[in-house]
C-alpha cells in the first residue's frame, strides 16, 4: 500500500516538476469540482487524450 | 451521442472554464506524456477525493437532509419496512462510498446507527466505544444487523473525533 501511494506521489512529482503550469491548472480545477464529479473529471481527460492522440 | 462524448459535454456545459483549461493543458503536450496526464489526473483525483471525504462530512447541513431521507427508520414506522429500506440504502452506499462521495460516509453511519440504536440500544454504547460486537439471537435479521453493525464501523471510525458529525452519531446512538 505504502509502496503504491510512493508510486504515486512520485508520479505526480515528475509530472509537477515537468509541467509546472498544467500541474498548477489541474490543482484549481480539482479544488473547484464537487466531490460527485472527480470521477467524471478523470473520465474527461482520459477521453480527450484519446481523442488528442487520434487527431495527432 | 455517443457515451464518451456525452461524458465531455456534460462536463463542459458545468465547468466550461475548467474545460478550456484542460484542453489547453492537453494540447501543449506532447504525444508521449499525454498518457502520463491521465495517470497523474487519477492519482490527483485520488488524494484530493481522500482529503474531501474528512472535509465534507464536517458540513452538518447534510444531516438535515440525511434526518429526511430516512424518516422511514423512526419507530412510528413499520420495523420491516425500515430494515428493507435500510438493508438496501447500506448497500447502495456501499456502492457509492466506493466513489468516496464524502457525505456517503456519514450517510451509511447515521443508518446503521439508527438500525443498532432501534433494534440493539442496549449495546449501541458498548459498539460505538470498543467496538466489540455479539449478537445475540433477536427476531430481526441477523445478518442484516451485522451488515449494519460492520457498516457502522467501518464508517464511523473515519469521521473526525469531535466533529459535529461525530458528536451527532454519538447522540443518536449512544442511550446510557
Amino acid at each position: 500500500m505504502y509502496l503504491l501511494d510512493e508510486k504515486k506521489e512520485k508520479v505526480i512529482s515528475e509530472f509537477k516538476e515537468k509541467y509546472p503550469d498544467g500541474y498548477d491548472m489541474l490543482v484549481e480545477i480539482l479544488n473547484e469540482l464537487s466531490a460527485a464529479d472527480l470521477n467524471k473529471f478523470a473520465e474527461v481527460v482520459q477521453y480527450e487524450v484519446e481523442r488528442e492522440k487520434m487527431k495527432r | 451521442m455517443r457515451k464518451k462524448e456525452k461524458v465531455i459535454a456534460e462536463f463542459k456545459e458545468r465547468y466550461p472554464s475548467d474545460y478550456n483549461d484542460l484542453i489547453a493543458i492537453v494540447y501543449g503536450m506532447p504525444n508521449k506524456d499525454l498518457d502520463k496526464l491521465v495517470e497523474v489526473v487519477r492519482y490527483m483525483v485520488e488524494k484530493e477525493k481522500s482529503r474531501v471525504k474528512k472535509s465534507d462530512i464536517s458540513q452538518v447541513s447534510r444531516l438535515d437532509e440525511i434526518r429526511e431521507d430516512h424518516y422511514y427508520l423512526y419507530p412510528s414506522h413499520a420495523e420491516s419496512e425500515a430494515l428493507i429500506f435500510a438493508g438496501s440504502d447500506i448497500l447502495e452506499l456501499q456502492e457509492f462510498g466506493k466513489d468516496l462521495a464524502a457525505c456517503a460516509i456519514a450517510h451509511a453511519a447515521f443508518i446503521s446507527g439508527m438500525l443498532i440504536q432501534k433494534y440493539h440500544p442496549e449495546y449501541a454504547h458498548k459498539i460505538l466505544h470498543e467496538g466489540v460486537w455479539d449478537l445475540p439471537d433477536r427476531s430481526v435479521d441477523q445478518a442484516l444487523m451485522e451488515a449494519a453493525v460492520q457498516e457502522f464501523k467501518e464508517r464511523f471510525h473515519v469521521i473526525e473525533y469531535g466533529s459535529e458529525v461525530h458528536n451527532f452519531l454519538c447522540e443518536l446512538v449512544v442511550q446510557e
